[in-house]
């Protein structure tokens, strides 16, 4: 298959006092167009550094990421990112918020088609009664709808989604995980999904990436799921081929996944500063 | 029902919160626990007042200065009462005035017909409540000013560490500096450089204004680079993710984001300012209530205490309510924080 989205020997290290600290070292996958990509792994294995990679959020250390034959060199609204939080700006409503960057890929289409997009899309994820309330007058299931939204209504040439049902109860996960499915189905979008969840892996992905732990994470195994679709939980929950691959996959994360291919020995991952430092000028 | 609590979240707003119990017992709602909330949001303040007043008085009794003794709560509340029919009266005068004028042009236009009627205008002493209006006049404009230096600059230093580390020692350096010592240049700078044959507005309340602003841009210039500085990383990536262009980040994220902040910063600046200007006003000469507060110590009458704390009182109300409005606007524009998670 052609691939869509290369990303080759990608590394990704930050220098500190004990020599350079690698987080993600020679991570390749081929990605192809319209394919779901799950990147599975344990927490603090550097799979959402992966996807911010791909994101342009942070850039690799070395190697590097082609999305549809051009070199990603920064973050754009060709990738739609779901973050974990959804991210959405409180001071703005569902509909303004999904318009933010619908104004910002459609600038010369007319407004009123533009506010068809937000539209379209805010009703797509069952938010049509709630288009003008603002975030915090949201649950979190139907903020991370917002967050959906917004990413599909860009009109991305993918999918980058970082642990998008992580904060919500489970119902609540299912329910967004069959809106995406459905988006994604509608699209047809390349997507690539950073999750802890082995279920929700198996039933979105067509690949899954597992990863080994990290420092120094890479590819371990990938494991085709290949499940007709469009796929019924239900279904696939009295399928055993399911439970074979969801055997398998938490046989990695439980015990291959501490092997690595060779062993090296890197200083611990830095944990990234989010302390909030005295402002110099906190004194009035 | 749904009336009444609109008002209880009315009251809330603007810090009426007395008046809550209130609106509560109108509806029947749990008595006993509304009257305990009166008693302590409305009885305690009041014990509090009524012991303020006996040591007062007290004190007043005992006190003997070069100009009579001090005066007490009565004697002041004789001048306020005197300060307001003062008022009145030159109001009445004021009205005869333009009322002989209006006579008195009938009369001119009939006697000389074509020729253009000389109005004068009448030239009464300020009153205490023009005096009042003055002071509020010259703080809005040094206020205004400020909020538009302290403001832009504020969100440059958010936005730029470049531009923080090339400001800051400077905001540091004039930050302390009491108006007092900013007076005197500012009133030789203004005579030297507003030098118009028919100013618009007069040097006195210039160079008030600009004293006022000159110490009340601080708190809202620092306060807007926190704000600015402390955006959620998030939000700056979803601004990245959408490559936004700096003029609309600014717009839909920055400011929005900072907005409880800088109104934090105008509400420390306007108390600031209000305090400033009595100082400026004094020294200024600037017919407002520091002048008024200056020309009642050079009259150096037997009233001249009681009629300062008068002015005391005044400035601590109008302060007081100032300060009120801004804590209402501050409130309609702070945004759930908790909502982005």
């Amino acid at each position: 298959m052609h691939s869509f989205l290369d990303i080759s020997f990608v590394s990704k290290s930050y220098p500190t006092a004990a020599g350079p600290a690698v987080i993600v070292r020679d991570f390749k996958l081929d990605v192809g167009k319209g394919e779901f990509i799950s990147l599975i792994g344990h927490s603090g294995c550097g799979k959402s550094t992966v996807l911010a990679m791909i994101a342009g959020l942070t850039n690799a250390t070395t190697g590097g990421i082609l999305l549809a034959g051009r070199e990603v060199t920064g973050p754009g609204p060709d990738r739609g990112v779901v973050f974990q939080s959804p991210c959405l700006l409180p001071w703005l409503t569902a509909f303004d918020n999904v318009m933010l960057g619908v104004d910002r890929v459609y600038p010369h289409v007319s407004k009123a088609e533009r506010r068809q997009v937000a539209d379209y899309y805010l009703n797509v994820v069952g938010l049509g009664d709630s288009l003008h309330r603002k975030p915090g007058e949201l649950s979190q299931g139907m903020r991370q709808r917002v967050g959906l939204a917004r990413a599909f209504a860009l009109s991305p040439k993918m999918l980058l989604l970082d642990e998008p049902f992580g904060m919500l109860d489970s119902l609540t996960r299912y329910e967004l995980q069959d809106v995406l499915l459905s988006l994604w189905q509608r699209d047809q979008k390349t997507a690539v999904m950073v999750t802890h969840d082995v279920d929700e892996a198996l039933f979105l992905s067509d690949r899954i990436v597992m990863m080994t732990d990290g420092p120094a994470a890479t590819v371990g195994e990938i494991l085709s799921v290949r499940f007709p679709r469009p796929r019924d939980r239900k279904q696939l929950l009295e399928d055993p081929e399911y439970y074979r691959l969801r055997e398998q996959l938490i046989g990695f994360l439980e015990e291959r996944s501490h092997r690595r291919p060779e062993s090296r020995s890197a200083p611990p991952a830095p944990r990234p500063d989010h302390s909030d430092t005295a402002h110099p000028l906190l004194v009035v | 029902m749904n009336l009444l609590n609109r008002l209880i979240a009315f009251c809330e707003a603007t810090g009426l919160t007395v008046l809550v119990p209130l609106i509560r017992l109108c509806r029947a709602e749990e008595p006993r626990t509304q009257f305990s909330a009166l008693g302590r949001l409305v009885g305690l303040p009041l014990v509090g007042g009524l012991v303020f007043l006996a040591l007062w008085s007290a004190a007043a009794a005992n006190i003997h200065t070069s100009i009579g003794s001090l005066p007490g709560p009565t004697q002041v509340w004789n001048q306020a009462v005197g300060l307001v029919r003062e008022h009145n009266a030159e109001r009445r005068r004021e009205k005869a005035f333009y009322a002989r004028q209006a006579e008195l042009r009938v009369r001119y236009e009939k006697a000389f017909p074509g020729r253009h009627w000389p109005a004068r205008k009448y030239s009464g002493a300020p009153t205490y409540f023009d005096e009042i209006l003055t002071s509020l006049e010259t703080v809005f404009a040094g206020f205004l000013l400020a909020s538009l230096i302290a403001v832009p600059i504020g969100v440059l230093c958010g936005l730029s560490k470049g531009f923080f580390n090339t400001v800051n020692p400077y905001v540091q350096l004039f930050r302390p500096v009491s108006p007092l010592a900013w007076l005197p240049i500012v009133m030789i700078l203004v005579s030297a450089l507003y030098t118009s044959k028919d100013p618009l507005f007069a040097k006195s309340f210039v160079s008030s204004a600009i004293t006022v602003a000159l110490c009340s841009l601080w708190p809202t210039l620092v306060n807007t680079a926190i704000g600015v500085g402390s955006i959620d990383p998030d939000h700056l990536n979803v601004a990245r993710v959408l490559r936004l262009s700096w003029w609309v980040r600014l717009r839909k994220i920055v400011l929005p984001s900072a907005l409880p902040y800088i109104f934090t910063g105008l509400r420390l600046s306007l108390s600031v300012g209000w305090m400033v200007l009595i100082a400026a006003e004094m020294l200024a000469q600037n017919p407002g209530l520091g002048k008024f507060v200056w020309d009642m110590f050079q009259n150096g009458s037997s009233q001249t205490l009681a009629l300062i704390m008068v002015a005391v009182f005044t400035i601590g109300i109008i302060g007081f309510i100032l300060d009120r409005l801004m804590l209402t606007l501050q409130q309609l524009v702070s945004y759930d924080r908790s909502a982005n998670r």
